[in-house]
């Protein structure tokens, strides 16, 4: 399968969208983007884990799992510069 | 004395059996209930147990012989050296006559309007097999294990097929409801401890997610391997201790609940078993797991925390002793198997769990 050229702008907004789902709060559209999801407390290690296959998924990628770090995951920023660097 | 084990009637229409399998040999010494061979019908497959405990005389019928129900199966002894009556002498096949039934046999009865003497007996005790085997074969369906019995309450609906999950499910919960003898006891703790280490643990690592449950499920780990008793089952009257730890760790997506095994997980470090276990969640997410990573499971860890579920008593999965239960509210169960571990065995799982213990 041809992997598109990642749109940041887009794939911050896939990303928001889908933690805003997974949370089923409110609360998580409020969060920014430099946020450590882990600490906010909208999701838990379960819905972190649905969120890494949801990226695999959406994305087309696979991820490591030592790649499973705070600094590749912790934040949608986080997330989106692991995926322009793939 | 010797004594003779009959082929039982299986089904009321079947006069002969056919025999699919001898677990035993003369000189065996078996107990009562024991498993000594199995029969099969155009309907059914159907245990033979031992009515008494003895040696194995003889076993008089070969593998795949079909055998006409009431004739002699293997001759049974209080020596194994004991004579077997001569042809001339041998007793004829017993009228048929009530067996006592089972208590679970017993209920069964009373639910489909039966009395004992309606329904041959496989052995000395009428069972629940033997009534789902003349349940089955009464409506015509096809297995005695878990076949369609129907029943005239069911109000009108549909039905299909099972998927392999809930086989599997069904499987599991029937293993527990004819094998095991499952005992279930819990303690109170302060998880504060635990979740400071955890919290510790993953600012050090910087894991994208608590490893809580994931150190917790290693410590029974490593606490199964230092109490073999807690690692084991029983088959056929003895105990089977396993080798090695394989824990499985329950995991629900949005449809299943799997129960993933991380194999020799006494011998991994607490990384290694995090990874690991983190391979195996995201493969359930995707519904990806293979029967390999489903498979041998020897003590279990499950965790119904995440919806606050103050207690959860799970089912043991097959051929294991223990399933520890973690849930919200500082509670911490586990469902045994009384036919291996005792309650103060489980008290002292549950205890060993409850500590954060150094990280391996």
């Amino acid at each position: 399968m041809t992997r598109h050229l990642l749109n940041p702008v887009l794939a911050r907004q896939d990303i928001r969208e889908k933690i805003v789902g997974l949370a089923r709060r409110g609360a998580a559209r409020s969060m920014n983007d430099d946020e450590l999801i882990h600490e906010t407390g909208l999701l838990d290690s379960a819905a972190i884990m649905e969120l890494v296959v949801w990226l695999e998924t959406r994305f087309d990628i696979s991820i490591d799992q030592a790649d499973l770090t705070i600094e590749n995951f912790g934040s949608v920023n986080a997330m989106v510069d692991y995926l322009e660097r793939l | 004395m010797a004594t003779p084990l009959y082929a039982p009637r299986v089904n009321n229409n079947d006069d002969s059996v056919r025999l699919v399998k001898v677990h035993v040999k003369p000189g065996d010494y078996v107990h009562r209930a024991q498993l000594v061979a199995e029969v099969e019908t155009d309907k059914s497959n159907f245990l033979v147990e031992s009515e008494r405990d003895g040696y194995v005389l003889t076993v008089d019928k070969v593998l795949g012989e079909t055998i006409t129900v009431g004739s002699v199966l293997l001759w049974l002894g209080d020596a194994a050296d004991e004579t077997v009556p001569s042809a001339l002498l041998q007793p004829a096949a017993p009228a048929t006559v009530a067996a006592e039934p089972t208590m679970k046999a017993a209920r069964l009865l009373v639910a489909h309007g039966l009395s004992p003497r309606d329904v041959p007996a496989s052995s000395g005790r009428l069972t629940v097999a033997d009534v789902e085997a003349f349940l089955a074969a009464r409506n015509g369906n096809a297995s005695a294990h878990g076949g369609d019995v129907s029943s005239p309450d069911l109000a009108p609906g549909e039905r299909r097929a099972l998927t392999p999950a809930e086989r599997g499910m069904l499987r599991t919960v029937q293993w527990q409801r004819d094998e095991a003898v499952p005992g279930y006891i819990e303690i109170t703790h302060d998880a504060s401890r635990w979740e400071r280490l955890a919290a510790q643990y993953q600012q050090r690592e910087r894991l994208l997610m608590s490893p809580l449950l994931a150190l917790m499920a290693h410590r029974l780990a490593r606490f199964a391997a230092a109490h073999e008793r807690c690692n084991a089952t029983i088959v056929n009257d003895t105990l089977h201790m396993y080798r090695v730890v394989n824990l499985g760790f329950t995991i629900q997506t949005d449809t299943t609940l799997y129960l993933g095994v991380i194999p020799d997980a006494a011998a991994l470090t607490c990384r290694d078993f995090i990874d690991r276990l983190g391979r195996l969640q995201r493969a359930a997410i995707r519904h990806t797991l293979t029967a390999v990573d489903l498979a041998g499971s020897t003590i279990s860890f499950s965790s119904m925390a995440r919806w606050n579920a103050v207690r959860h008593i799970p089912v043991l999965p097959p051929h294991t002793s223990l399933i520890v239960a973690h849930a919200g509210a500082n509670t911490l169960g586990a469902t045994y198997d009384h036919r291996v571990l005792t309650g103060f065995d489980a008290l002292n799982a549950l205890r060993e769990v409850a500590q954060p213990g150094d990280i391996v």
